[in-house]
């Protein structure tokens, strides 16, 4: 998994836990990196796992819980740092048709490695779109969070319900986006 | 963990996190000085391609220019070497058939006319071939001068007058108020209007033909249009393409039926280029042709 991701789980991990806690964790979880992550490097996705579960015992909050505002996080951050990815977007529907045709083509040219997951958008009827999530990774409260995200961003009324496919693990999920 | 504790776990986590994307930086400059190397010397490579290839190109183009300079300079001499006994054939044989007419040996007169109309071919021939030549080989000079287009038309009318009488063929003409007099080169008019009648005149019969001048602004700048409209045999679509090409006749039988050179469109069109303008063809087999030239009146060509 991209370095990128774990420096911006620590950037939101700051905002809430003291510097105290986050390395107590960090030493804790006895990661095979050490915690020393630079956003160009790549680590194991287990390294995500851990971390997250920890935060989220010091939070008090569930995982899931963790994991979407964590997406929101993402979203911010994805903004910032690669903001032609946003420019001439129409809207959170428009935004996720592109992810699988643009940002990801362009993602992949960045990181040949990089394991993405997939978005399969149905066109919007009657203010309905269908979007289906796959990852091996089940990040699919991640994504929720980035769902909302654009929401938020693009000012729109659109309310969605995830149906997990896949027994609980997250890893097939149809969101299903309703423009009020 | 205090908070002393905390912040050397910190520095010591930032500093090999530092290290490691150093290490990394290192390895991506030396992958760019490699890959700018590779495509130097790939760059060098290609400009050492384009450059040979431009200069075998230059040679074949040379080379090409020189052998269509010769084939016209053989073509121009042979033409005129050509003519002289031609024009010695085509005297005695009008003599010959005259006398042979006078003592009434007709089946000999008959042989003698034969022998002329051979003679005048092969006249009209080498005259086509010699302005082909010329044109492509830019030597055909424009005299600009004012041109009233009636008198042309009824002029060019007259001169096919027994082709048209053979076939039972009328010929109409229409020429807007706009285009009655224009500035361009009388003969090459002439010209290429009597090949477009005396083709449209050999392929119709009991039909009609119609001559159209007309004045019309393109863009900014004016053209005469004119347009040979025959209700003849019209040409098949598979041989439209091909029609303005030298030896181009639509197929054989239609040369051996209906005679002519085969040049005769290809010239027109020439010339119709080297007053600055074009030619094109519309065609239906049955129905008939309909020819349309332009050439730019304003400003007129240069001389």
């Amino acid at each position: 998994m991209k370095g990128v991701i774990f420096t911006e789980l620590l950037m939101m991990a700051e905002s809430a836990l003291s510097p105290e806690i986050i390395e107590e964790v960090i030493a804790e979880a006895a990661l095979p990196s050490g915690g020393a992550y630079t956003s160009v490097g790549s680590y194991d996705f287990s390294e995500m796992q851990t971390l997250v579960a920890a935060f989220a015992g010091r939070l008090k909050t569930p995982i899931d819980e963790l994991t979407r505002v964590f997406g929101k996080h993402l979203f911010a951050a994805f903004q910032r740092s690669h903001g032609s990815f946003f420019t001439n977007i129409d809207g959170t529907y428009d935004l996720l048709r592109r992810i699988e045709d643009e940002i990801h083509v362009e993602v992949r040219k960045l990181y040949p490695q990089a394991e993405l997951p997939t978005f399969n958008c149905s066109e919007p009827i009657l203010g309905d779109m269908i979007l289906e999530y796959r990852s091996p990774r089940g990040l699919a409260h991640l994504a929720a969070g980035l769902i909302e995200a654009s929401i938020e961003h693009f000012d729109e009324s659109i309310t969605f319900t995830p149906k997990d496919l896949s027994g609980g693990h997250n890893t097939h999920v149809i969101f299903t986006l309703h423009r009020g | 963990m205090d908070t002393i504790d905390a912040l050397r776990h910190r520095l010591a986590r930032v500093d090999r996190a530092r290290q490691e994307a150093e290490r990394y930086a290192e390895s991506k400059t030396r992958a760019l000085y490699e890959a700018n190397r590779e495509l130097t010397e790939l760059k060098e490579h290609l400009e050492e391609l384009v450059a040979s290839r431009t200069a075998e190109l230059q040679e074949a183009r040379d080379l090409a220019d020189h052998t269509n300079a010769t084939k016209t300079m053989f073509v121009a001499t042979l033409s005129h070497e050509l003519r002289t006994p031609l024009n010695a054939i085509i005297g005695y044989g009008e003599m010959l058939s005259e006398d042979l007419t006078a003592l009434e040996l007709e089946d000999l007169a008959h042989d003698a006319q034969r022998v002329l109309g051979a003679g005048n071919y092969l006249i009209l021939l080498i005259n086509d071939l010699l302005d082909l030549e010329k044109v492509e080989a830019g030597e055909l000079g424009i005299n600009l001068e004012e041109v009233a287009l009636d008198p042309l038309f009824r002029e060019v009318s007259e001169i096919i007058s027994p082709d048209l009488a053979a076939n039972r063929n009328r010929v109409e003409i229409e020429i807007a108020d706009t285009a009655s007099t224009v500035i361009t080169d009388g003969t090459r008019l002439r010209q290429i209007l009597h090949n477009l009648l005396s083709n449209a005149c050999k392929f119709t019969h009991d039909g009609l033909i119609k001559i159209v001048a007309l004045a019309e602004l393109r863009g900014e700048s004016l053209y005469l249009i004119i347009e040979v409209i025959d209700t003849g045999i019209g040409i098949a679509p598979e041989d439209l393409p091909r029609i303005f090409a030298r030896f181009a006749q639509a197929n054989a039988t239609i040369s051996r039926r209906f005679g002519g050179t085969g040049l005769g469109l290809a010239l027109t069109r020439r010339l119709c280029q080297r007053l600055g303008g074009d030619i094109s063809v519309a065609s239906k087999p049955g129905v008939g042709s309909h020819f349309r030239f332009w050439i730019p009146l304003d400003p007129p060509l240069e001389s």
